[in-house]
């Protein structure tokens, strides 16, 4: 065998194997990258966060539209103001006369009725809803509600907000706009394009640095798909490779809808905005196929580098590149020379950029607590899951402000209060649930999210002080607990007594010592008198104030000691807003509601949490209770709030703890139940009471949160009469009787003889309405008595 | 002479302050039992004359089965409007088969005003609809309590409650709601046949 064919066999011996070995090699790869695409191609692309939002606004008449914030509401859900007709969805227009509002919603897919973006007119009387109607049918509209604010996102690593979609709903004229601007080769090519990369090359040499890259779609994509943004040659080759697996595994059309759901298009706070479909959104508040030409161009325009062109931050440099995109579509025939002029001389009309002006974290957080208890963790942060809410996102800010304002007004009125560690510093707490439906409206679990996440309003354990008197109140009205029982005008000895148990001795004290004598019990809850609550606690027992608590709702078990009676028991803020809710809500339980729907992706519900309610206690009993704490806030120890300028009928309690260090507000009217706690996280003295610390915030927040809405009264339920008295006998009034009061009591305990300290003809039948003057010790003396100075 | 002047005063001003307490005592009604409310700033409702006394047990013969719309009246407090448009929304919704957003409205409605009765006896029967039972007998609670003067829809909510207790298979207590219903409203055509059935349902189980 000569040497030369010798040296090629061995050669081939040689190669054959090596050959074979890459082969293999490259095949096994190949497999690899097929299947890392079909993961991304075939399976979930992307990790969706779930998404939290507020509850929505109903509109129904009655409401007045600048006292509950709906221009506000408005803007947060970046609606624009127009001049004439809304045109378009997230416009609104307001009659320069104050006649009335037009609001074009924007769409919204709600889980159980899709809102497709009605155009709806709101007719205004003094700035008062009179009617919603739609303004070409002229038909009545009942349902009418700005849509959900987002709250939050709940995210594993990154926030990436992106609203995805199918290749039929991406409008022609976006993937022209996007090929114009990025690939017009896109359908010629393959994976690479080589007519591109040298186009791309010479522009570079010519201009000495990198000005345009010669990278195909499917190449941008398998980069944000899959891979760094390192400059190296190995990342490119992968990148390349990966191109060439898609193409030859994927149709164009896969390819380019991966692609526009893909891109980032910009920021917003934490959140990155991804993909064509969001992105309209978020400039523009409209669906895809609502863009013009200029909008869309202009989305295009934004891929290469989306903060740096971003319309919010250089408008001129967003129309600049629109002004390209759109001469690049002209130029490849996409639309005409007359349609980019058009397009061009389109006024920039962007969404308002907003800022999360509430964005309620220790509220996301009860949130995401709750929502962990039932899903895993992956599920949450990268399904897609919409997360609807009770939150009121006006309400919210109410109450963020008040707690904020509040305190930093305490601290200017006593320094004393003032700490220089910003974990040391006075804090607060605010939770407001609507009684019948158990939904939480507003929270604020503390000072500042960013310096502290305890939420002092579902976590703090702290002790409620007089706030709990109102259950020893239910407990001595109400006769189903035996007896004996009282009545509001059941006569009480405010003194200093030992109550002994046990072997041991209890003294209750007054607030600096001063006791009162012989009083009703309505004072004795309308003053807040120590003494006299826990006599009347004595003498109903404490199994029966218990038995009171655990029906109210009050978290036990309870510890059999007198104390408890005073408040000497810890609890939370959202635990007290449940109690008095059931007061409020006459007997009636519902659970405190965070969460109200779950939906996935494709908007099916996959969780209703509905309102569920059960009767608790007595509506009669109640609404004794409710009745006399509404003197506690017309006359009594609340009495600030109506100083304060808070006028709806509203019943409260303020609470104040031994030593100072918690001060409590806990009030309500029928349809708002807001309890405040103000102290420091280490128990110090607050040397405040209630009154003083916690009282201000509650009446900013409720001032706000029911300013616009309609005002209503308590209903008077079955079995309870009112009645009108000698606050002195507890007789029936006379008509020589010098103080009379309205009274209310059980039908059976109503008084039925005359006041026998002072004869004289009766006054009717003794009865009287909520209309007159309700109860209160405090004389109503007639106007002659007055007049004469007697 | 100048004291008996300023006695006269005193007699005549007396006098006529009696009479206007008097007067007003005079107009005070008799009974105060759950006067009606209303949605207006609680300084013009008190402003108002005090509501006529409770009206006695009306003749159970009328069927109350129109629009809740039909019960707004111009002087209808604007939230209670609200509520019952929705709750007439909810329960059109409900009959057309889709309870889950009749929960939706009537919901709402509670939460616009929470006294509106309807809602609560629409929410138990959407309830019961999806077969959540507990949450149907609460609701129905509810409406029994708010609808006590309502011969017709007591009706109905008993009759709902003897439907419930039927499907639990607690015969004893469905005939005894049936016989409810149909104390509070004879024309109860549902309940009726209910107890009419039940027999014939013992006897072919």
């Amino acid at each position: 065998m000569p040497i030369g064919r010798s040296r090629r066999a061995l050669g081939l011996l040689v190669l054959a194997p090596v050959a074979l070995g890459a082969l293999v090699w490259g095949g096994m790869h190949y497999r690899g990258l097929e299947r890392t695409l079909a993961a991304k191609f075939e399976g979930r692309s992307w990790a969706v966060p779930g998404r939290i939002y507020t509850a929505a606004f109903a509109l129904y008449p009655g409401l007045e539209v600048a006292g509950t914030g709906v221009f506000e509401r408005l803007r947060r859900l970046g609606y624009r103001e127009v001049a004439g007709v809304p045109a378009g969805r997230g416009e609104f227009h307001r009659d320069p006369r104050g006649g009335f509002l037009d609001v074009h919603l924007h769409e919204f897919r709600y889980p159980l009725h899709p809102e497709e973006g009605r155009s709806i007119r709101i007719a205004l009387d003094h700035g008062v809803v009179s009617r919603i109607f739609d303004p070409a049918s002229n038909d009545d509209v009942f349902d009418a509600a700005l849509e959900p604010e987002p709250l939050a996102g709940l995210y594993d690593e990154v926030w990436e907000e992106r609203h995805v979609v199918g290749m039929d709903q991406i409008p022609a004229r976006m993937v022209q706009a996007v090929l114009a601007a990025e690939d017009s080769r896109f359908f010629a090519h393959g994976a690479i394009d080589l007519r591109g990369i040298a186009r791309a090359l010479v522009r570079n040499v010519a201009a000495r640095r990198v000005v345009e890259g010669g990278s195909t779609l499917t190449q941008q994509l398998m980069k944000n798909f899959f891979l760094s943004e390192e400059r190296t040659w190995r990342r490119k080759a992968r990148e390349l490779a990966m191109a060439i697996v898609a193409e030859q595994r994927y149709t164009k059309e896969q390819i380019l809808e991966r692609y526009l759901n893909e891109i980032y298009l910009g920021q917003s706070g934490a959140k990155g905005i991804f993909g064509v479909g969001e992105a309209a959104q978020f400039y523009f508040g409209k669906q895809l196929a609502d863009l013009t030409t200029g909008e869309t161009a202009l989305l295009a325009g934004l891929i290469r580098a989306p903060n740096a062109n971003s319309p919010f931050r250089s408008p001129m440099r967003a129309q600049g590149r629109r002004d390209a995109v759109l001469a690049a579509m002209a130029e490849h025939g996409a639309i005409t020379a007359e349609e980019a002029e058009a397009a061009r001389a389109e006024p920039l009309q962007l969404r308002p950029y907003v800022t999360d002006r509430t964005n309620a974290p220790y509220f996301v957080d009860a949130v995401r607590r709750q929502l962990q208890a039932s899903y895993p963790p992956a599920a949450l942060t990268a399904e897609g899951l919409r997360i609807f809410t009770s939150l009121d996102g006006e309400m919210q800010v109410a109450a963020e402000t008040a707690v904020r304002e509040g305190l930093a007004e305490l601290e200017r009125v006593y320094p004393k209060l003032r700490r220089d560690e910003p974990e040391e510093q006075l804090e607060a707490a605010l939770v407001a649930v609507h009684p019948a439906t158990g939904e939480i409206k507003a929270m604020v679990g503390g000072r500042d999210y960013r310096i502290t996440q305890f939420n002092r309003a579902t976590d703090a354990a702290r002790q409620p002080g007089s706030v709990f008197k109102p259950v020893v109140f239910y407990a001595a009205f109400d006769p189903e607990g035996g007896e004996p029982h009282f009545t509001p005008m059941t006569r009480v000895e405010d003194a200093a007594f030992a109550w002994t148990y046990e072997g041991r001795s209890w003294t209750p004290g007054n607030y600096k010592d001063r006791y009162r004598g012989a009083v009703t019990a309505r004072t004795a809850l309308e003053q807040s008198l120590n003494a006299a609550t826990a006599r009347i606690a004595f003498d109903v027992g404490l199994p029966r104030v218990i038995a009171a608590a655990e029906k109210l709702g009050f978290p036990g078990p309870l510890p059999a000691l007198p104390s408890i009676v005073l408040g000497g028991v810890e609890t939370t803020p959202l635990a007290v807003a449940e109690v008095y809710a059931v007061l409020a809500s006459q007997g009636q339980r519902t659970s405190p509601r965070a969460v109200t729907q779950v939906a996935d992706e494709q908007d099916q519900l996959i969780e209703g949490r509905p309102l569920d309610i059960t009767s608790v206690v007595s509506p009669a009993v109640a609404y004794l209770v409710t009745h006399v704490l509404e003197g506690a806030i017309d006359h009594g120890t609340g009495s600030a709030a109506r100083t304060q300028g808070f006028r709806l009928p509203a019943a409260g309690k303020t609470g104040t703890t031994n030593d100072y260090g918690d001060a409590w507000y806990a009030g309500y009217t029928p349809d708002l139940v807001t309890i405040v706690w103000v102290g420091f996280d280490r128990r110090q003295s607050l040397g405040l009471s209630g009154a003083q610390a916690a009282l201000p915030i509650w009446t900013a927040f409720m001032k706000r949160a029911t300013a616009g809405r309609p005002a209503r009264d308590f209903e008077v339920p079955e079995g309870v009469v009112l009645a009108t008295v000698d606050p002195e006998t507890g007789g029936r009034a006379t008509a020589s009787c010098p103080t009379t009061v309205v009274e209310a009591f059980l039908e059976a305990d109503a008084p039925t003889n005359d006041c026998p300290r002072h004869e004289g003809p009766a006054l009717g039948s003794g009865e009287a309405t909520r209309s007159e003057r309700k109860g209160s010790d405090q004389p109503a003396t007639s106007w002659w008595r007055r007049w004469l100075g007697r | 002479m100048r004291d008996q002047r300023w006695l006269s005063v005193v007699v005549i001003g007396l006098t006529l302050s009696g009479c206007a307490q008097a007067a007003a005592r005079h107009q005070r009604p008799r009974t105060a039992q759950a006067p009606s409310k209303d949605d207006r700033p609680v300084e013009v409702a008190r402003a108002r004359p005090p509501a006529p006394p409770a009206p006695a047990r009306p003749a159970a013969t009328r069927a109350d089965d129109g629009p809740l719309t039909a019960k707004i009246a111009p002087a209808t407090p604007a939230g209670r409007s609200a509520a019952l448009r929705l709750t007439e929304e909810g329960r059109q919704r409900l009959a057309a088969g889709d309870a889950p957003r009749a929960i939706d409205l009537l919901e709402r409605a509670i939460a616009v005003d929470a006294r509106v009765p309807y809602a609560y006896y629409f929410l138990a029967k959407a309830h019961a609809e999806l077969h959540h039972t507990t949450l149907a007998h609460r609701f129905l609670d509810r409406a029994d309590q708010k609808l006590a003067h309502e011969p017709y829809w007591r009706s109905q909510v008993n009759a709902l409650r003897g439907q419930l207790l039927a499907d639990e298979g607690k015969s004893a207590a469905a005939e005894a709601a049936y016989r409810r219903a149909l104390d509070a409203w004879p024309g109860n055509r549902a309940a009726a046949e209910a107890l009419t059935a039940a027999p014939q349902r013992d006897k072919n189980p």
